[in-house]
């Protein structure tokens, strides 16, 4: 994810030629260093490039099983079909910043080096920013910076549904949404892996992905607390007797910084994922169309040096099983 | 812990949120959050001493009044009404 650097008004230009390369190397060195934003998105996402408008992901139903016949009988005959697909199309964003040339004259450099580093990582937040919030709405949408994104998979319901569809017909509708909160214990985190498990692939055949990754928000101490005690206790929390717990080293836990719940403690939302699934139905994409792409013009009117960053990407879902939403405001409750 | 056996339109609480069934599907329920009791919401005192109800003998069922006569050692032979005025008495 390299920066560009496009139109460099600011090299030929005598006053501010220096100070355009000290901020060039700026934004480079920021855009080169560890970022947990960077992580964060990479943790969520398969994050691809693309060299379209957008990207779409067809599929395909299956076949049914073998069955027996009898002797000297036709082969049964089956077929697969088109099956779900999804679009995932790049949107564009943009900033800006500016050195005014007064800064310039009265050497306020540290300043305008500081300015590019965060230029740099706010475009990084806001990848991040976007990813979280794609993932964590619940809904047929989402919203980041007041505009609204559709999160629809590609059955046409939102990622999060009661209600996800089969292409084959006799596919029961399925849900990997629940309000049920992670409780004290291990016992819903155990219960939804064995859900997610069983879920059914569009043709109604159990996929049988195992779960291993806990998503939780960034606010939520009591549960990031429980859910380390769970994922690295040998003998089951929460209780006094020895039983083992079965749930040790089976988890990695994402605390997604960039997702404020603002949930009462014990209420909690969190996420579960199958990084299996999320790779073999590529299931969650964060797509780099234009990776940051930066240019510089001295504006003649007041003599400033305008920076200005451009990107395009997107981000969204071919397939829903990769994830279940637990502590959600509506869902499937288990009884 | 969640109830079984709700109808669609009845709704059952879960922590602090109280959630409306929607469907019903098999032991489940699909529902949707529809308030929320707020944990600062100011909790009533619980009442610990008989004396703090002494106005309420006329809603106590015969039984109980029968029962808390007994207690303070008096008779508690007679009609609701004897009980209440030996009670306050």
């Amino acid at each position: 994810m390299a920066v560009t650097f496009s139109k460099h008004g600011g090299l030929n230009d005598e006053a501010w030629k220096v100070i355009d390369t000290e901020l060039s190397m700026v934004i480079q060195d920021t855009d080169t260093e560890k970022n947990k934003d960077d992580e964060l998105v990479k943790a969520l996402y398969n994050v691809k490039t693309s060299k379209k408008f957008g990207e779409k992901q067809g599929s395909m139903t299956e076949f049914g099983n073998f069955v027996e016949v009898s002797e000297g009988d036709n082969a049964v005959a089956d077929d697969i079909q088109m099956g779900f697909s999804k679009l995932i199309e790049h949107k564009q964003y943009i900033k800006g910043f500016t050195c005014t040339r007064e800064a310039k004259d009265d050497g306020d450099i540290d300043m305008m080096k500081a300015a590019a580093a965060n230029f740099v990582r706010s475009y990084k937040r806001s990848r991040a920013q976007f990813a979280s919030d794609c993932l964590t709405a619940e809904g047929t949408t989402f919203t980041y910076e007041g505009k609204t994104y559709d999160k629809t998979t590609g059955d046409g319901k939102g990622l999060f549904a009661t209600d996800h569809l089969g292409k084959k017909t006799g596919v029961a509708e399925q849900s990997n949404v629940f309000t049920n909160f992670f409780g004290n214990d291990a016992t819903m985190l155990y219960r939804l892996a064995n859900i997610g498990r069983n879920f059914k692939n569009q043709s109604g055949n159990v996929m049988g992905y195992t779960f291993d990754t806990i998503i939780i928000p960034g606010d939520a101490w009591r549960l990031e607390d429980l859910v380390q005690t769970i994922i690295h206790s040998r003998l089951r929390p929460g209780t006094n007797n020895n039983d083992i717990n079965t749930q040790e080293g089976n988890w990695k836990l994402i605390v997604d910084h960039r997702w404020a719940a603002n949930a009462a403690s014990g209420h909690e939302p969190f996420i579960l994922m199958s990084s299996e699934a999320q790779k073999e139905l590529n299931g969650g994409v964060f797509y780099d169309r234009v990776p940051l792409d930066v240019a510089n013009e001295v504006l003649l009117d007041s003599r400033n040096l305008k920076w200005t960053g451009y990107t395009r990407f997107s981000a969204g879902f071919y397939a829903w099983q990769p994830y279940i939403l637990g502590g959600a405001s509506a869902g499937t409750t288990l009884s | 812990m969640i109830p079984k056996g709700l109808k669609v339109g009845q709704t059952f609480k879960d922590g602090i949120y109280t959630y409306k069934v929607t469907q019903v599907i098999g032991e489940n329920y699909v529902s949707e959050r529809v308030g929320e009791t707020s944990p600062s919401a100011p909790v009533e005192e619980p009442k610990e001493d008989i004396e703090d109800v002494k106005e309420d003998y006329e809603s106590l069922p015969y039984a109980q009044l029968k029962k808390l006569c007994a207690d303070r050692g008096l008779d508690a032979s007679g009609k609701k009404a004897e009980l209440i005025a030996r009670l306050e008495g």
